[in-house]
């Protein structure tokens, strides 16, 4: 188990190195540097000034190597186009945000899945079922964006009820972690809704299975109260589908906040990963890759890890 | 020298707008409007704004995009400004230099610039000639590589100064002692802590306007150097405008406050929340739901706005920007380097359809290249170019294409976005239509398109460009004269040049107006660029807000020049 662990740590670094690499050479294949601005000439002696204060001067060979040895460091380097911020400073700050934002939707999700696929399930092929299939359906089909846009259209705009844009942290309900409820609802209802209809999906169908296995019949047959019979010995073997899709549910909500992040103007990761392509803004590219690369390697070792523990059959070497 | 962006749309605006202008049809709108001006108690005095996005820098040496800029207007103060007019009026100086009362020399290379005195930094330490000369030679630092040096190279040493570290060609490693006497070389110097004496190589008329532009704004020598880069943060800022930055919340908002050491009438508002909003149509939902107080009107809601009857027509400001958008057609290139094939180009597209259909009123349609609002504009420039499709076949005729055959393949270079697809389509569907010429639009990434247009490696393209001052010299000299930096269309005429060193040189206003417009009228009659149109840029203002006077120079935020006169009442 140890040495499984240690082993793919290692390989888990190799990953990352080999990642890095193929952004870096992506990224300078790509046309277009960070200093082209549309339409704007900037004198070659400017250019030349910038490069050499960010290092572009250099063999790119070199700059790899540099921003390797500095990245073992823990230092990621400064953002060419944020007032030189360091660049693990942006990217902590925006995954401060995005995290707690993955982590509501995920909650959401999950309540709102479960108690839609319960509720589907034991009214299965009546009306209830239909309309709580249609909503899942619609979930799960119309794209984040336009969600978004609409609950902000009638919500936010029309009724007023909730503000339009906005993660103000600083004078929120819990300072520093949440924003101003009235920032907080629609981001995450949006942000909840494809998972909630895959999981309300998974639910019905798993409860549907489990409804008629034996052991429930005997179950009611012994005269268990409803109640027992579903949470007991229903839900319990029923969630385990459910849990197997929630770890990478939980890393897509954590890592992919993006559209979401657009629409509601909240200052996450996702929001600045983008921005720094199209900035060409060297550092953060490099940064944001890696932090994202890391952060979903190191998801699918503990998902693999704990399958160990969930599962004894299964032998990690 | 600036040349923003024509359109700035994201991947999903169409959609966005499409959407939510469905849902919002039906929509009412929930103020109140109110007659009331005099000032509300302190704790109303809130404005809030939206910048697109967070500014890169809000350093004035650094700063070149109008999200930048928009923000060094309010933070720190130059020694001039511009009035309602857009005249050069003293900020920070005492009085205007005039050869009369000794501030320009007869010859026009000097000019002594007086502090008002009492005159301080945001933190109260005393502001002196000396800030002005330190910032002068951090503007010019090559190491500081700021992006709009190059305009002030008619200062005494700074062009030398400013190239000092070469250029990729040929670099230059001059020794730490080199660079420093350049720097002190520099003709910027403060003769007592309340005069600033500029030397320049050869009058330059503008020199004043060049005085009043964010790069000649003052920076704190000892603020700068001991916080480097994150000086411009809200912990460590220090500037000497009518308001201080208090809070810079990274990739949400911006605060501002009123500076109390500003020598100025104090401001009335007491905050000023300058709020990141990426898409256009996002801050117009944000100002219908009442959380914004000032926004620019998107173009897919020109029409909505418009409508007679429609609530906000009241709110509503319609303000021609000191820019215009037209063809770049590449005269390097062939068949672009044949001038009747540029003047058939110009004659053959219908610059209303353009500005009343695409647009949809967002432009005026012009001919002419330097716009209505400042001098140098001439409505009668390019009326050769109004629509005229029999014309404009002619032309083609007789450039030796008669309809169009054995015209080389002409390809339009655009950024990837939905507004340039639209606009793509209306002008080859235009040339297409009225000359029978096909061509090719490409739409590619932004950067990559930076790179390309400002190398001038491309055939034909579609840009805007807006004043930086309001003066000929913005709009000609760079961009015309042979060789020149940002002559990006390769537009070479030997009498053009002439008239533009003729220009530089002549001190009588009128005179060398005159110069500029026989320029001007002599490099469009050669078609050296193709106007389109005017750009208008329509601004809702909640009612309650007072006194904020738009310009056709504002940077991103309309009314960046006024905030200090602003307030609000009646809310």
């Amino acid at each position: 188990m140890a040495a499984y662990t240690i082993k793919r740590l290692l390989w888990l670094g190799l990953t990352l190195v080999f990642i890095s690499l193929v952004t870096f050479v992506l990224m300078h294949s790509v046309k277009g540097g960070p200093w082209d601005e549309e339409g704007r000439s900037v004198p070659p002696s400017q250019i030349e000034n910038l490069n050499r204060k960010y290092g572009l001067d250099q063999p790119l060979w070199r700059q790899y190597t540099t921003f390797l040895q500095n990245t073992v460091q823990g230092d990621l380097g400064l953002s060419f186009q944020r007032q030189d911020r360091p660049v693990t400073e942006i990217i902590l700050a925006g995954f401060k945000v995005t995290a707690v934002l993955g982590l509501l939707a995920f909650a959401l999700a999950a309540t709102g899945g479960v108690t839609l696929g319960v509720y589907s399930a034991l009214h299965r092929n009546r009306l209830p079922d239909y309309g709580s299939v249609f909503v899942a359906t619609l979930g799960a089909a119309v794209p984040a964006f336009v969600i978004g846009i609409l609950l902000k259209s009638v919500f936010a705009v029309e009724l007023g009820w909730f503000a339009t844009f906005g993660w103000d942290t600083r004078d929120g309900f819990i300072p520093g972690w949440l924003p101003r409820w009235d920032q907080l609802v629609l981001p995450v209802v949006t942000l909840a809704a494809l998972p909630a209809a895959y999981i309300a999906r998974i639910t019905r169908a798993s409860l549907l299975d489990v409804l008629q296995q034996d052991y429930m019949r005997t179950a009611r047959a012994k005269g268990l109260g409803a109640g027992t019979v579903l949470f007991r010995h229903g839900m319990r073997n029923a969630a385990i589908p459910i849990l197997t899709v929630s770890g990478p549910i939980l890393a897509a909500l954590v890592t992919g906040s993006f559209i979401v992040e657009q629409v509601f103007e909240v200052p996450g990761v996702g929001r600045a990963f983008v921005d720094s392509v199209s900035d060409r803004d060297y550092g953060m590219i490099m940064g944001t890759t890696l932090f994202y690369a890391f952060v979903i390697v190191l998801a699918n070792l503990v998902v693999d890890i704990s399958y160990a523990f969930v599962d004894p059959r299964v032998r990690l070497k | 020298m600036e040349i923003r962006k024509l359109i700035n749309a994201r991947w999903f605006a169409t959609a966005f707008a499409v959407l939510s202008l469905t849902l919002a049809a039906c929509s009412g709108d929930k103020d109140t409007a109110s007659n009331g001006t005099s000032p509300a108690p302190a704790d109303q005095q809130v404005l809030r704004l939206r910048l697109q996005g967070e500014p890169k820098t809000i350093d004035p040496h650094l700063s070149n995009q109008t999200t930048e800029t928009t923000i060094t207007r309010p933070l720190f103060a130059g020694l001039f400004t511009y009035n309602e007019k857009l005249d050069v009026v003293p900020n920070l100086a005492k009085e205007m230099p005039t050869v009369a009362n000794g501030g320009i020399s007869p010859d026009g290379t000097t000019y002594t610039v007086k502090l008002k005195e009492g005159a301080k930094w945001s933190d109260g330490k005393a502001l002196t000639a000396q800030d002005f000369v330190y910032s002068m030679q951090r503007a010019m630092d090559p190491q500081l590589a700021g992006p709009y040096a190059s305009f002030f190279y008619s200062i005494a040493g700074a062009g030398p100064y400013n190239t000092a570290l070469g250029t990729p060609e040929q670099p230059k490693a001059p020794s730490a002692a080199e660079l420093a006497s350049l720097r002190g070389g520099l003709g910027v110097s403060a003769k007592d802590a309340g005069t600033v004496v500029y030397k320049l190589t050869q009058p330059n008329p503008s020199f004043l306007n060049l005085l009043a532009l964010w790069t000649a704004f003052p920076v704190r020598q000892d603020v700068v150097e001991k916080n480097g880069a994150k000086w411009t943060e809200a912990e460590t800022h220090v500037g000497n405008g009518p308001f201080v930055l208090s809070e810079w919340r990274h990739d949400e908002k911006m605060v501002l406050t009123p500076n109390p050491n500003w020598i100025g009438e104090k401001p009335k508002l007491q905050r000023i929340e300058i709020n990141f909003i990426a898409d256009d149509f996002a801050a117009y939902q944000a100002y219908q739901a009442g959380e914004l107080d000032v926004v620019t009107v998107p173009p897919a809601a020109i029409k909505e706005v418009t409508q007679a009857g429609h609530p906000y027509n009241d709110q509503l400001t319609v303000e021609p920007d000191l820019a215009t958008g037209a063809l770049f057609l590449n005269n390097k290139v062939a068949p672009l380097d044949n001038e009747k094939v540029r003047q058939a180009f110009g004659t053959a597209i219908d610059r209303k359809a353009f500005t009343d259909g695409l647009l949809q009123g967002g432009g005026v349609p012009t001919t002419s290249w330097i716009p209505p609002g400042m001098p140098g504009y001439n409505a009668d420039l390019g009326k050769q170019y109004n629509f005229d499709a029999a014309k404009a076949k002619d032309l083609l005729k007789q450039a030796g294409y008669a309809d169009g055959k054995g015209l080389p393949k002409v390809t339009f270079i655009m950024v990837n976005s939905d507004t340039n697809k639209l606009t793509g389509q209306f002008i080859q569907a235009q040339l297409k239509q009225n000359l029978g010429v096909d061509v090719e639009f490409e739409y590619v990434e932004g950067r990559e398109y930076g790179r390309r247009f400002t190398t001038g490696d491309y055939v034909a393209t579609i840009q805007g460009f807006s004043a930086d001052w309001p003066y000929p010299d913005n709009w000609l000299p760079d961009m015309f004269t042979t060789g020149a930096g940002n002559n990006l269309v390769g537009f070479s005429n030997a009498t053009f040049d002439d008239l533009m060193g003729k220009a530089a040189a002549e001190t009588d206003n009128a005179k060398r107006l005159k110069l500029y417009d026989d320029a001007q009228k002599l490099m469009l009659d050669r078609a050296g660029i193709v106007p389109l149109y005017n750009r208008v840029t329509y601004v809702l203002t909640k009612p309650w807000v007072k006194n904020l006077t738009i310009t056709g120079l504002d940077g991103y935020i309309k009314g960046d020049l006024y905030f200090d006169k602003a307030f609000i009442a009646g809310k």
